[in-house]
């Protein structure tokens, strides 16, 4: 994992004793609201509907059990003992008391974390492919990169203040498991011919209120290139991005307006001049970050651990979670794990300050001391060895966080919505608690199979319901809570954003409807299709007919 | 003529509060000052502007409330009724001192999320 130079601990420490006078300023009366407003934001720190939330930094969403602990002490003692994962791999806090926050941020640079660029109209959190370091399906390691563009980022003096945020993820695989298409920018590692590294760099993708699929600006920069042709990408950004309409301010905008052509020669005039300049990233540079990426010790085992399979087959609820939340790893003997943060009935993405210490301690146990966020509000221990996994399974149903529900219908994404968040319209998690009940039953929704469904309670998409293959938009008819359904959206490497059906259904009628949209589906799919894979195949119409059969009434 | 209390969220905590008749920021809506459109309303919201100004809450703004049967001051729009009442999903922090705090619109039943109650 990477650990903080002087520079780093230096300039967090800076930051912490900044914010802390800027707090003292606005408390006094100093400063007011207005413009101790962006200095927060600056520093992660919202005014929600009940309370101030912050939203810390877990960069590619990589952290150790040690940062673990100090989230589980945070949560404890700064907040209500709970801390929620959000979609771009960090984690918020939605109760700390304005003039505790400062002491807050002090213990997270205690253990090398921050809530800086979380917020506001910088460059973002950098988020990466949580499978990084581990998969069989990727080019390189993404953590690297993505560190070398979190360096890159931090404290940018020229994109510390642009029209709107900036998001940047990195993956390395044909797989996307990073919504790469749908960041300002998404990279993607590749190996060229001759065996270089370089990205296929995708710009201007978006969710919120226009949703955009990103389009392919180069297909191969070199990996020395990588910070010039972003910085030349963010140049032109910042010089001919709209400042006059907050809803225009979004790179997809300005791609969208000028048409790929025109921006990618700006882009390539402007990367022309400092392609040679300091931006270069040095090779041994790459191979000190390429470092604290190195791999674990892991030991030489056998592919194959006969107690796994005897347990496997003893056990069926084990092959199950098995079969549903593990994934291949690259060396022999070990498995990727997912941790569910979507157990029946409660709250996607929270987790209470004794699962986290828990989690932190199984994590020391059975994956070298490493956890990941992932951007669908799940964590993954990386390593785990494949003889190990009981145990593991055992003790993550001891602490509620043994369900084996990735990717199924009740793996939901959903934002905070009108429970916290002061910019929607319709609550999402009490409709996740919903649906997660009335799709209780394992065996059904591993009959369904892959079903991506994911809740915004607002049109800013927070919970990604344009690429939902599912999507359930919260909106606000004459003071009553609606929802409207998309279908065949896709955040993946199959990207689509999906079609809007029909009318809003209201809160009562809402899950209903999902369960007359996956009925139909039942009935439709042809062999193992997926949910996406029938819809793409029939289209919208006879979900229409199904959702909507007063309509066809009236056309006959 | 719709009755209003004015609300806002405290500096120092950022949670939700209610003017009352002293001039007080009061944490629950049963002890806010109901006010009637017009010049007392704009009274008091220069008077929460003053708070404003002195540092205690942030952003003071007023809302429709009703009146139930047993006389309980209740918002109107459901998003203030989650603002005074608190979260519907976790019963944890949701607002038991305040009758009717979990009848939101819909049959979810907030579940106690850090495992009491």
């Amino acid at each position: 994992m990477y650990r903080y130079d002087e520079f780093d601990r230096t300039f967090v420490n800076e930051r912490v004793a900044e914010f802390r006078g800027q707090v003292e300023r606005r408390m006094s009366g100093e400063i007011s609201e207005e413009e101790f407003r962006p200095l927060r934001l600056m520093n992660g720190l919202y005014l929600q509907l009940h309370a101030y939330m912050l939203r810390v930094a877990i960069p590619y969403g990589t952290f150790s059990s040690v940062q673990m602990r100090k989230l589980a002490h945070i949560a404890r003692t700064y907040d209500r003992g709970y801390g929620h994962f959000t979609t771009r791999q960090n984690i918020q806090f939605n109760w700390p008391k304005l003039d505790q926050v400062p002491d807050l941020l002090a213990e997270l640079a205690d253990v090398e974390m921050h809530a800086i660029q979380t917020s506001g109209n910088c460059i973002r959190n950098v988020t990466a492919d949580p499978y990084a370091g581990a998969v069989v399906d990727e080019v390189d390691d993404s953590r690297i990169w993505a560190e070398i563009v979190r360096q890159w980022s931090t404290l940018h003096p020229e994109f510390t203040y642009l029209g709107r945020k900036f998001k940047i993820a990195v993956s390395a695989s044909d797989y996307d498991r990073a919504v790469i298409r749908f960041h300002d920018i998404g990279l993607i590692i590749k190996k060229n011919d001759t065996g270089e590294i370089g990205f296929q760099v995708w710009v201007g993708g978006g969710l919120g209120r226009t949703p955009m699929i990103g389009k392919v600006f180069n297909e191969f920069v070199p990996q020395e290139d990588l910070l010039s042709y972003l910085e030349a990408v963010l140049r032109v950004y910042n010089m001919y991005g709209r400042r006059d309409n907050k809803y225009k301010a979004r790179i997809k905008i300005l791609v969208h307006e000028t048409g790929l052509e025109e921006l990618k020669s700006k882009i390539e005039a402007e990367w022309a001049e400092i392609k040679d300049s300091a931006l270069k990233v040095p090779e041994y540079e790459v191979d000190r970050i390429r470092s604290y990426f190195a791999p674990p010790p892991f030991e030489k085992l056998d592919a194959v651990d006969r107690s796994f399979e005897t347990k496997k087959f003893e056990n069926p609820e084990f092959a199950r979670w098995v079969s549903g939340n593990v994934v291949a790893h690259r060396e022999p003997g070990y498995r990727i794990v997912n941790i569910s943060l979507k157990p029946e009935g409660l709250p996607p993405g929270d987790i209470t300050a004794d699962q986290m210490e828990d989690l932190a301690d199984l994590a020391e146990t059975y994956s070298f001391d490493e956890i990941r966020a992932t951007h669908e509000q799940n964590l993954v221990f990386a390593h785990v060895k494949q003889s190990e996994l009981f145990e593991l399974w055992q003790e993550l149903g001891e602490i509620g966080l043994a369900m084996p529900n990735i990717g199924k219908v009740t793996d939901m994404i959903a934002c905070p919505g009108l429970d916290y968040c002061a910019l929607a319209n319709a609550r999402a998690i009490p409709l996740a608690q919903r649906i997660s009940k009335r799709y209780a039953d394992l065996d059904q929704q591993f009959d369904l199979g892959e079903l991506k469904l994911k809740i915004s309670g607002c049109i800013n998409a927070c919970g990604h319901h344009h690429v939902g293959h599912i999507g359930l938009l919260g909106v606000d008819r004459r003071g009553e809570e609606y929802y409207q359904v998309t279908l065949g959206g896709s955040g993946a490497e199959d990207a689509a954003i999906g079609n809007i059906i029909g009318p809003a259904f209201s809160s009562d009628d809402v899950v209903d409807a999902l369960e007359d949209v996956i009925s139909l589906y039942v009935e439709l799919r042809v062999e193992e299709e997926r949910f996406l894979d029938t819809y793409r195949r029939v289209g919208a119409a006879p979900f229409k007919s199904r959702l909507y059969p007063e309509k066809l009434d009236a056309a006959a | 003529m719709a009755q209003q209390v004015i609300t806002a969220n405290r500096l120092n905590d950022g949670l939700v509060v209610f003017l009352a008749e002293d001039g007080s920021w009061v944490d629950s809506i049963l002890d806010a000052q109901m006010l009637s459109e017009g010049t007392e309303l704009d009274n008091r919201l220069a008077l929460a502007n003053a708070a404003e100004q002195a540092q205690i809450v942030v952003g003071p703004y007023e809302i429709e409330v009703t009146e139930t049967e047993e006389g309980d001051l209740r918002p109107v729009r459901y998003r203030e009724r989650i603002r005074a009442y608190g979260p519907s999903t976790h019963a944890d922090f949701a607002r038991h001192d305040i009758p009717g705090h979990l009848s939101h619109p819909d049959d979810v039943s907030p579940v106690y999320f850090n495992g009491v109650g």
